[in-house]
């Protein structure tokens, strides 16, 4: 997976290169806004990480000329502006994802995988299966070793989301963001009281746990350990 | 000024003109009358009757000026009161231009210093056997009026021009006055002092509204300031203290002969300190966002019934973790124009207070209401609250009350929450539901708008008052006073409500 970073603070890029290097992609720096648009036009990259904040060009500028050029790499937007308003403007000219800053590394991580992870245009799926999980996305039915699991529609959502994100990290804030919309972290951790409970309903009463806890980083789903 | 003057002038005019025609007209009726009585004495009695007639009118003047004179064919007088018959210019007997039964002379009597000439206006009317008749009118007083009347209104107009100027100069200068004292008033802030106000005067016009506006536009801006000169100052300060503790952390670390489980033991804790200093600089930055102004945000209409019923359904396994008893009261629907993610943020930081007080075994109630002109959020425990005194103090940046000194926290929450209110033109009120229980307990109260007419229609559930939970139809729904608690929570909450329509509160 090649990753292209766009990112003016040259301490900044270089612990991103280094971080995703270790994590096996190959990564690619540019330092300022025209020298990111050309190499991002012109290589073959599967992300672009850019910074919001760049001399000469502005990180959604170059969003809008690649998605005009058709240069559909997945896009991941880091700002120090981390409002909700900005986060809409970012997505709204082309990018996928959108990291406030400063972020841990988990964060960016786990995000990574699940834009790289996200297939083209998604087929309407009616099924997700991870392991003996299985779930009806038109019934909206679970069901674990053929049994029958009764979950609150947004428990139903939540696990949705895991199942979608199987095999990959998922933080609190992306499942803040992705299940209930909300663009912001409570003092309080609710995100872990709600991923317990769902626990008690997937995995109580199985051998094998789903739901894994990653140290430091969140979640993720998967059928082996 | 200059139009007001014409206008008095063409007004009077008229005036003058309408008078002095009025009389001219009087003057001609009376005369024609008359003349007309005569001829018909004429052609009834002859020249004796028409002769009598003249002769005691003369004798009996019915009122002063009449003058009457029958004159033979050759202008030669007869009989009346006028001798001789008026002449002409070039000598003749004065008689009417063609087409024209009317003549104007002078006459004169007395002698020297008491010579006195009166105008005369006569109609002269030739009887059939060459006979002429002259019936006139002393205009003089007539003339005299007109005089009058010229003066009066010469008078007048030259008064009334003299007023509008002198009026018109007044009022700019007393204008010009009052731009010259906001003029300087501003000169006064622009260099500096941003404490002077234009004086109002309580007349309510203009320039009092203006000055108003004004007045209110610079408190704005004085808050603002304010304000930012608050979060600066809590910057340096509340941003200095842990960034200074990290770095002694670190130093301390290196300083010492510490092997790898120490340093990352430090470095962990280097992350945690870095985490409390971003969410406190998120904390402050968002406040500022949301006092700043409403324009940062997109305000929609939203169901606070539904995001209520949301955020219980998040806290509930949290709340549940911590034996804490979440319950609600939430109508059908509350509609209120709000921006979501702010109000979710705000009430969230109530719902992590709350959890974060309330002792073990508590219970956290949520309350909402919604009528026609308000919706109240209410949001109560059974923690030890806050005391009175400090209800102020704690909506106030950085304050932490010492009882909470070792509770996590930045001391933050309850700023935005208020800075929350304030943008949705909310009101926000912290109270007590102690009256009801023997401990001390908090809660706060903000009104929040009410969604405007078409909004709300458009979201009217159904009459009868039930729980709802929108996305968690729960087996174990919670119903409203299923179970009494120990106490009864009464006052106390956040309360969020709005009168309907446009009206700030």
């Amino acid at each position: 997976m090649r990753i292209l970073i766009i990112e003016d603070d040259r301490e900044m890029a270089a612990y991103l290169t280094k971080g995703l290097k270790e994590h096996g992609y190959t990564v690619d720096h540019a330092s300022e806004g025209r020298e990111g648009l050309f190499l991002a036009a012109t290589g073959d990259f599967d992300l672009l990480i850019i910074d919001r904040m760049l001399p000469n060009t502005d990180g959604i500028t170059i969003v809008k000329l690649l998605r005009e050029q058709g240069v559909n790499s997945r896009v991941l937007l880091l700002s120090a502006l981390g409002q909700v308003d900005d986060r809409v403007t970012g997505l709204k000219a082309g990018a996928d994802d959108y990291l406030a800053k400063p972020y841990a590394f988990s964060e960016l991580l786990a995000r990574i995988e699940a834009l790289l992870r996200r297939e083209g245009p998604e087929e309407e799926q009616t099924r997700l299966h991870i392991g003996d999980l299985e779930m009806d996305l038109i019934g909206r039915t679970v069901k674990r070793a053929g049994q029958a699991i009764d979950l609150k529609p947004r428990e139903f959502r939540l696990l949705e989301y895991l199942m979608r994100h199987a095999d990959q990290v998922v933080t609190r804030t992306m499942l803040l963001e992705g299940v209930w919309d909300y663009h912001f972290d409570p003092q309080t951790n609710v995100i872990d009281a709600q991923i317990s409970r769902l626990r008690q309903k997937i995995d109580k009463g199985f051998d094998k746990p789903l739901i894994h806890t990653v140290r430091g980083a969140g979640y993720s789903l998967r059928a082996t350990d | 000024m200059a139009v007001f003057g014409l206008l008095a002038v063409v007004l009077l005019g008229f005036i003058y003109y309408a008078t002095i025609d009025l009389i001219d007209r009087e003057t001609n009726n009376v005369i024609e009358a008359e003349s007309k009585g005569l001829v018909e004495q004429y052609s009834l009695f002859g020249l004796r009757g028409i002769a009598a007639v003249i002769r005691h009118r003369s004798e009996n003047l019915k009122e002063p000026g009449a003058i009457y004179l029958l004159a033979n064919e050759n202008f030669e007088p007869m009989i009346g009161n006028l001798i001789p018959w008026p002449a002409s210019a070039e000598d003749g007997p004065l008689t009417p231009p063609e087409n024209s039964e009317w003549i104007h002379f002078s006459v004169s009597h007395g002698e020297g210093e008491e010579e006195v000439t009166r105008q005369i206006r006569a109609r002269v009317i030739d009887l059939p056997i060459g006979y002429h008749l002259l019936v006139g009118r002393d205009i003089g007083e007539r003339e005299r009026f007109r005089e009058v009347m010229r003066a009066a209104l010469t008078w007048s107009v030259v008064i009334t021009l003299l007023l509008a100027f002198l009026g018109g100069l007044l009022l700019s200068r007393q204008m010009l006055r009052r731009v010259d004292t906001i003029a300087r008033t501003s000169r006064q802030i622009i260099d500096g002092d941003l404490t002077k106000r234009v004086k109002v005067r309580g007349t309510g016009d203009e320039f009092d509204r203006l000055s108003t506006n004004l007045n209110e536009m610079l408190d704005q801006i004085e808050r603002l300031l304010v304000g930012m000169r608050a979060v600066t100052d809590s910057v340096a300060h509340d941003l200095g203290a842990p960034l200074t503790r990290l770095k002694s952390r670190i130093e301390m670390t290196l300083r010492g002969d510490a092997n790898l489980d120490a340093y990352r033991a430090a470095l962990q804790s280097a992350i945690k300190e870095t985490d409390h200093i971003r969410s406190t600089f998120d904390a402050l930055i968002d406040i500022a966002r949301a006092e700043a102004s409403v324009a940062n945000f997109e305000m929609k209409p939203l169901d606070l019934a539904e995001l209520s019923g949301e955020l219980l359904e998040l806290y509930e396994p949290v709340a549940n973790e911590q034996k804490l008893r979440l319950e609600s009261a939430l109508p059908p629907s509350a509609p209120v124009l709000a921006n979501r993610q702010t109000l979710a943020q705000a009430l969230t930081n109530l719902l992590d207070n709350a959890i974060k007080y309330t002792p073990v075994d508590g219970i956290v109630r949520l309350e909402l209401t919604a009528d026609d002109a308000w919706v109240h959020f209410t949001l109560k425990d059974s923690g030890p609250g806050i005391p009175a005194a400090d209800r102020e103090r704690v909506l106030q940046r950085f304050v932490r009350l010492e009882k909470a000194a070792e509770t996590p926290g930045t001391g933050l929450g309850l700023s935005l929450v208020a800075a929350v209110a304030k943008l949705h033109r909310a009101t926000l009120e912290l109270g007590d539901n102690r009256p009801n229980f023997a401990g001390r307990r908090k809660g706060k109260q903000s009104r929040r708008p009410n969604k405007t007419k078409a909004a709300r229609e458009g979201v009217h559930g159904p009459p009868i008052r039930a729980n709802r939970r929108p996305h968690g139809r729960s087996k174990r729904e919670p119903k409203l006073g299923a179970r009494k608690p120990p106490w009864t929570l009464s006052i106390g909450g956040l309360n969020i409500g709005k009168r309907l329509g446009t009206v700030p509160m």
